[in-house]
């Protein structure tokens, strides 16, 4: 097996964009979620 | 005189594109919309591979937000072929659309991407605008895989390329995962089966 990187990508093309931009969000909603949760266990 | 077009790049159909076209669509209204959406794009895909000259078919395969539409975008839109993207996350649906590009003698491509993290591919999910349960993440996840390997297994005269796509620093990029033994792919792909209990785990570790 052969790990070939690709040139990186135009980190600022629309789609790539808004991915990284939904990723961020994605993530405030896990780490809300799991404060949440830890508060309702306490 | 008949007036010829030429196009620039790929001819691209996406079931995401399709919802825009449905009057009410909204982003949130996503899975409401999912079902036409698949049903507009696959009839739209076997209108074009009909009236279309490129003799490459490219089917995007992988979970919801793998980053497979971003790889499109970055590696495929230059290129003179028919893209279909979706997750292909049935063996029926992905032994239907096979069928139908042999019939008209066109070549089949898979572009799988499969993300090196499930929990960023998650996170994704949850933070882009079109709104999905999350059990479509599982499903998709799962069943692209599950194709994946059929297709490797069932068809190995079909060209499979897989690529990692990775998050770091705030950068999306992408690696070729690339076997020069078709046995070594099966044998690759058979590691990365994973039921919907086990993508929800990895998505989401408790």
């Amino acid at each position: 097996m052969k790990r070939i990187p690709l040139p990186p990508p135009d980190q600022n093309n629309p789609a790539i964009k808004a991915y990284r931009e939904a990723v961020k969000r994605g993530k405030k909603i896990v780490r809300e979620r799991k404060e949440n949760g830890e508060r309702k266990a306490q | 005189m008949l007036a010829r077009v030429l196009r620039m790049g790929a001819l691209y159909i996406s079931i995401d594109d399709q919802k825009e076209q449905i009057e009410g669509y909204s982003p949130s209204k996503a899975e409401e919309f999912h079902a036409t959406s698949a049903k507009l794009a696959d009839k739209l895909f076997a209108q074009k591979l009909k009236s279309e000259s490129p003799k490459e078919v490219i089917l995007l395969c992988g979970g919801s937000a793998s980053g497979k539409t971003e790889f499109y975008s970055a590696y495929l839109s230059h290129r003179d072929c028919i893209v279909f993207d979706s997750t292909l996350p049935t063996i029926e649906g992905a032994r239907i659309k096979l069928r139908a590009i042999k019939k008209i003698g066109k070549k089949s491509v898979i572009v799988a991407v499969l993300p090196d993290d499930l929990q960023r591919s998650f996170a994704a999910f949850l933070g882009r605008d079109r709104k999905f349960n999350e059990k479509h993440f599982y499903r998709t996840h799962a069943g692209s895989r599950r194709t994946l390997l059929w297709i490797a297994r069932e068809h190995p005269g079909v060209e499979i390329r897989i690529y990692e796509s990775s998050y770091k620093n705030d950068k999306l990029t992408y690696t070729n995962i690339f076997f020069e033994e078709h046995a070594r792919l099966i044998a690759y792909l058979e590691k990365q089966q994973y039921n919907e209990s086990e993508i929800a785990q990895l998505a989401s570790p408790s």
